[in-house]
């Protein structure tokens, strides 16, 4: 591709219409991390969360040829793990981060170990049929979760709770609400909807599971939540700015300007050096819920 | 004087090293035992399974050997992370820490390869070093200076070294010689392995020299928490920094001491690789030793003779599992991220089932 | 037991109550009642039972034996919305209010029925929670952030939340713990006017003078059991103390024969600090823990002599530059960057100049710290008695062997150092914080006069502890005082800077507006200067 391409009013619809599309997974992700940590729990398995969801609604959309199915199965089994992780970090007292990473091990050990069981493949699901894929849904859903959670978190009573449950958990407590529940629920809920992020990776973006197809999105979600203040619009920019370094990334794959060929590395580490930078205080502080992985 | 002290102390000493034994590894073998089981769903026999792992890791002085390369690798890491954890840090950065320590030392063999034995080695070690403790140095530096949380920068900083050195490997300095991404194989006037007489224990295995260093380190770092004044500040920092600030302990200072450590010791692992072994970064050379590394720390409650134990147990687990995917039709070398994890889970379940019925006898409040 | 109150008709009974917290029982078989419409005391040592008891009451415990009756029905407790719909409501020693959020949010969290998908913000609500707000005359900036907020106005906002729900049971536990002189005599009036109104009010506090002046029943707790209840006016406040203390009290009096020398110890002059540097975006961690973060808008200007034997004592509400004071003589370059240099400022102890000395050369001098908080500010809890033993000290000579740390050495030195403190249980390798309170601090008063101080910075050093061990505090300083130390007693505790304090100054927004010598104290006019009211 030469240089001057870049102008053209059909190249940059199309730009923006990948970008979009590759954010999908990211809005998931973010919100669900931002449910997670907003409540008071240090969410770093997005990664794992994202995974199981891609795999398992890769995996149930082959066996019953619907991609709706995939979503959905995607939610449950995304809700399942982490109420595992919640088990853990709620119940034993275990640490959030420490845990947090083993999900995400024992996720990308536990994939293969059932795909090999299931297909006969250590990675790879089978291919979909192009006529179940969706095409626009998952766009419309990404969005409409975040405007679900914007609205639950800051107008209903329950969405309260949750940021009580990260803020002061005891104010919570002495409300009579249990701070636990509130963690279960939404850490279930985090679960879930990472579980879908995952999911539009493997049937919206592509057409099938293959290995550690996450490729990092988990944390870069989390640096989207970061970025995002805690807050769901502002994550959602976030996630849309990466989506924009994503689809970048991938139109600059081999392009040469005059002598010089960009190596796609340096866009891929910009979202992790931008939360460096975000973290290093120097555009503004980012506030963190102030009970965020304390006990 | 409290009763229920006087008990723990003169209850017999079997029953009361097997509590001790219960106390320290029982998060193990719970971990074990449940991963193990999951091979059940599959059809395999999970005691089959167990000797296939065990003969995997110990079968032969080879095999041995390569479970003590590991061993090596993860002893680093292990110190890496506990040193940080006493300082009152969590580096989950050992695995960025010693990419770049690794590339930092085949770059510098690239650039400067006539430098004359025996200061290639000394220029090559610090080099390794520096690498790794600048990759350290940054979050340290941002935690005291800036209040940026350690974890989300070691971990941001885990991706930008991946990112860097595959631009480096695969444009810079490739191997001309290999289809895979690797770096160029560096001078022998930087590579022990001529000298090496633990590897020649080990044939053909990747056991190396730096198994000493590790073990040297460990000790080393034993004492220091044990026997030093730096030692002590470092663990009253890291405990309550509004105390040790009170005390005249400059707190900031030991944040970055200990996660610039922190960072050296991950670079053994590095070392253990590049010097030690193959002699070129391969790409994915370290199966994530940095997070390994958490669970050995965590195994050991951060005790650097303890890590010793917990690698040495990791690393056989980690070889034993490599096998799976001649010997069985099921099961691949991904179980061992399924052992690791299972064990993490393990430690965690035995710290609550510590807290719940040894705490409570203390009276503590 | 008197015949005053037999024929009221009990409001809340407590029967045969046992609480147990791993092997130690918090509450043994406690019971009394409550009648309706009067304020009812609950006193005693710290640990002694009377929080866990309440907090039984309110739900955020459950009781292992016992019963609770309301109104002679036997209740079953199980979570503050039960405690909710018996109109049981409670003010928390440590306030439950997020920070985060504004104080009309944090009202609205509290409702009867906890109702997960109803609109949190409701109109209704929010008037009948102002109109609740007029009716007792509270002034409440609605949509401030509570971290915004002074205390006072942080209380206000918490009783609030129990008014608007009509609670008829209100239980406050130390309220006045935080309150000037001033607030204190307001917000007891506020505890009659509401009594007026038929409320019934139980008041948890150690402060002796407060119950004889607004209740009209007292129980007395001690060690986890009740030890009975009485009519206010049938004890005096030395039996009261006795009462909780199971033995007679005798607060040692200073003794001022023994005066300060002339000769100035501590000197600090023209420190002009431009800026709290850690109100900044660095690190969180030198604000005391529990204190919410309040915007630090004025400068500081410390100007005072501390002579050789001399007890001064520092009056003012807290968060007016107390902690920046101490925080300041310990580690004075952290204040460099904020310091005005033009002015020519000074500080000296012992004569040398300490302006731009870094902690551990501080703590090198013969300098003693008895911390506001023990357990944050002057232990290790984790770690074991003996090697708390050497925290501050640490850089010292002694505990080396060929510059290693000898801990064969330091164990034998603190072990017969707390021998002498009576610290309980005699042995010293236990973890810092299996320890009880009281013995906590008897070890930091036993470590820190080890190295005999020239120079005693003493914060709050009773806070939170029995009067057992508020005595030995009190004869550890006055012994120091004679012996020729100097003492900088910081204290909201006006009790307790007047009775040991040669000077007062009185600190306000960052500076010394008042200073009192002996024969000038007066509590009242000192809590005017320390509130402003006076200038």
């Amino acid at each position: 591709m030469e240089a001057t391409d870049f102008f053209s009013i059909s190249f940059i619809l199309s730009f923006l219409i990948s970008s979009l599309r590759v954010s999908v997974p990211l809005i998931f992700a973010s919100q669900a991390g931002l449910l997670s940590e907003r409540s008071g729990i240090v969410q770093i398995g997005l990664e794992g969360f994202m995974l199981i969801g891609a795999f398992s609604a890769a995996s149930f959309a082959h066996y019953y040829q619907s991609s709706y199915v995939g979503f959905g199965m995607a939610f449950l089994m995304g809700s399942f793990f982490s109420f595992l992780f919640s088990l853990f970090v709620i119940k034993f007292k275990a640490d959030q981060i420490v845990i947090g990473t083993a999900f995400n091990l024992l996720i990308a050990g536990l994939i293969p170990f059932i795909s090999k069981f299931l297909f006969n493949s250590t990675g790879s699901t089978p291919s979909l049929p192009i006529e179940i894929r969706l095409s626009v849904i998952p766009i419309l859903l990404a969005f409409l979760a975040v405007i679900l959670i914007h609205l639950w978190l800051y107008h209903f009573r329950s969405g309260y709770w949750v940021q009580f449950a990260g803020e002061h958990p005891e104010t919570l407590l002495s409300a009579g609400v249990s701070v636990d529940k509130v963690r279960y629920i939404c850490l279930a809920l985090c679960g879930g909807v990472a579980a879908l992020g995952g999911a539009s990776l493997s049937l919206f973006l592509s057409s099938n599971y293959s290995p550690l197809m996450t490729g990092g999105r988990g944390f870069i979600a989390l640096s989207a939540v970061i970025l995002g203040k805690w807050k769901p619009i502002p994550t959602l920019l976030a996630c849309l700015l990466f989506g924009i370094l994503d689809a970048l990334q991938i139109r600059l794959q081999g392009v040469i300007i005059g002598d010089f060929k960009i190596p796609v590395q340096w866009i891929q580490i910009l979202p992790y050096l931008l939360t460096i930078i975000i973290l290093a205080g120097l555009f503004g502080k980012s506030k963190a819920p102030a009970f965020l992985g304390k006990k | 004087m409290n009763p229920s002290n006087l008990f723990l102390k003169k209850t017999s000493h079997i029953s009361s090293s097997f509590l001790y034994f219960l106390r320290t590894s029982s998060g193990f073998f719970i971990g074990l035992f449940f991963a193990l089981l999951l091979t059940l769903i599959v059809g395999e026999n999970p005691v089959h399974i167990f000797l296939i792992i065990m003969k995997s890791a110990f079968g032969s002085a080879y095999d041995l050997g390569l479970t003590l390369f590991y061993t090596t690798s993860l002893i680093f890491t292990g110190l890496s992370v506990a040193i940080a954890f006493r300082g009152g840090l969590f580096n989950i950065g050992a695995e960025g820490q010693l990419t770049m320590s690794a590339l930092g030392m085949v770059g510098f063999a690239y650039l400067f390869p006539e430098i004359p034995r025996p200061f290639s080695y000394v220029a090559i070690f610090l080099v390794g070093s520096l690498c790794g403790a600048v990759w350290a140095f940054i979050p340290g530096y941002l935690k005291a200076f800036r209040d940026s949380h350690e974890v989300i920068v070691t971990m941001m900083l885990n991706f930008v070294a991946a990112g860097i050195s595959s631009y480096v490997i695969v444009n810079v300095i490739p191997n001309q010689q290999s289809q895979n991404p690797e770096s160029f194989i560096i001078s022998d006037s930087f590579r022990t392995n001529h000298f090496d007489f633990i590897n020649t224990l080990f044939p053909d295995s990747p056991a190396n020299l730096f198994l000493l260093l590790a073990i040297f380190t460990a000790i080393m770092l034993y004492l220091f928490f044990e026997k030093t004044l730096l030692g002590y500040e470092l663990k009253v920092s890291g405990e309550n920094p509004l105390a040790a600030e009170r005390a005249g302990i400059p707190v900031k200072k030991m944040m970055i001491i200990a996660m610039v450590l922190s960072g050296l010791f991950a670079s053994g692992s590095g070392m253990n690789e590049v010097m030690g072994f193959s002699g070129q970064f391969k790409m994915g050379f370290s199966p994530e030793f940095g997070f390994i590394g958490i669970a050995v720390a965590l195994m050991s409650n951060n005790n650097p003779l303890g890590i010793m134990v917990s690698a040495f147990l990791m690393g056989a687990l980690h070889k034993g599992a490599s096998d799976l995917d001649f010997e069985t039709e099921t099961i691949t070398r991904d179980f061992s991220k399924i052992l690791q994890a299972m064990i993490i889970f393990g430690v965690g379940f035995q710290y609550y089932l510590n807290k719940k019925f040894f705490r409570g006898e203390n009276g503590s409040h | 037991m008197a015949s005053s109150f037999v024929q009221k008709k009990p409001l809340i009974e407590l029967k045969q109550v046992s609480k147990k917290f791993g092997t130690r029982w918090a509450n043994e078989e406690v019971s009394f009642v409550v009648n309706k419409g009067q304020i009812h005391g609950l006193i005693g040592e710290n640990g002694a039972g009377k929080s866990t008891i309440m907090k039984i009451l309110f739900g955020l415990y459950q009781a292992d034996q016992g019963d609770i009756f309301i109104n002679s029905a036997k209740v079953n407790i199980r979570s503050p919305l039960d405690a909710f719909k018996h109109k049981i409501g409670m003010v928390h020693q440590h306030f439950m209010l997020s920070p985060a959020h504004t104080a009309l949010e944090n009202i609205l969290l509290i409702q009867d029925h906890q109702r997960p998908f109803e609109i949190y913000s409701q109109a209704t609500k929010i008037e009948k929670i102002k109109a609740k707000a007029k009716e007792f005359n509270f002034e409440i900036p609605w949509n401030k952030k509570v971290s915004e907020l002074p205390v006072g106005i942080q209380q206000r906002i918490e009783i609030l939340k129990l008014l608007n729900l009509e609670h008829e049971i209100l239980i406050f536990d130390e309220p006045t713990a935080v309150l000037t002189p001033l607030e204190i005599e307001e917000f007891l009036n506020q505890l009659q006017q509401l009594k007026q109104k038929g409320k019934t009010i139980i008041l948890i506090t150690h402060k002796l003078k407060e119950v004889k002046k607004v209740c009209d029943l007292v129980t007395v707790f001690k060690k986890g059991r009740c030890l009975g209840t009485f009519p206010t006016e049938s004890l005096s406040e030395a039996q009261m103390a006795e009462l909780m203390v199971g033995r007679h009290v005798a607060f040692q009096k200073r003794n001022f024969r023994k005066f300060p020398s002339a000769n100035i110890l501590l000197r600090l002059k023209n420190i002009l600090l431009k800026k709290n540097p850690t109100s900044g975006s660095s690190s969180n961690a030198f604000t005391n823990e529990g204190k919410t973060e309040k915007e630090n808008k004025f400068h500081f200007n410390f100007n005072f002599d501390l002579l050789q034997g001399e007890i001064l004592g520092i009056a003012g509400i807290e968060g007016n530059g107390q902690n920046e004071l101490i925080d300041f003589l310990l580690n004075p370059t952290k204040y460099k960057r904020y310091l005005d240099s033009s002015q020519a400022p000074e500080y000296q102890l012992t004569g040398d100049s300490f302006l731009t000395k870094s902690s551990q050369k501080i703590r090198e001098k013969a300098l003693a710290i008895f911390p506001e908080d023990r357990l944050h500010l002057g232990s290790i809890p984790s770690m074991r008695a003996f090697e708390n033993f050497i925290l501050g000290y640490q850089r010292k000579r002694s505990w080396q062997q060929g510059g290693l740390l000898s801990w064969k050495k330091i164990k034998e030195i603190s072990q017969e150092r707390f021998n002498t403190f009576q610290v309980e249980p005699k042995i010293n390798n236990l973890s810092f914080n299996s320890y009880s309170g009281g013995n906590q601090q008897k070890m930091v008063v036993a470590r820190e006069l080890f190295h005999s101080p020239d120079f005693i910075l003493a914060a709050h050093p009773t806070r939170g502890v029995d009067i057992g061990a508020i005595e030995l505090i009190h004869e550890q300083l006055i012994q120091a005082q004679e012996r020729g130390a100097g003492i900088l007693l910081i204290s909201s505790e006006l009790d307790e800077l007047t009775k040991l304090s040669d000077r007062i100054l009185v600190i306000r927004e960052g500076k010394f507006v008042k200073s009192f010598i002996r024969s000038e104290f007066d509590e009242c006019e000192i809590g005017e200067y320390m509130l402003g009211t006076k200038e």
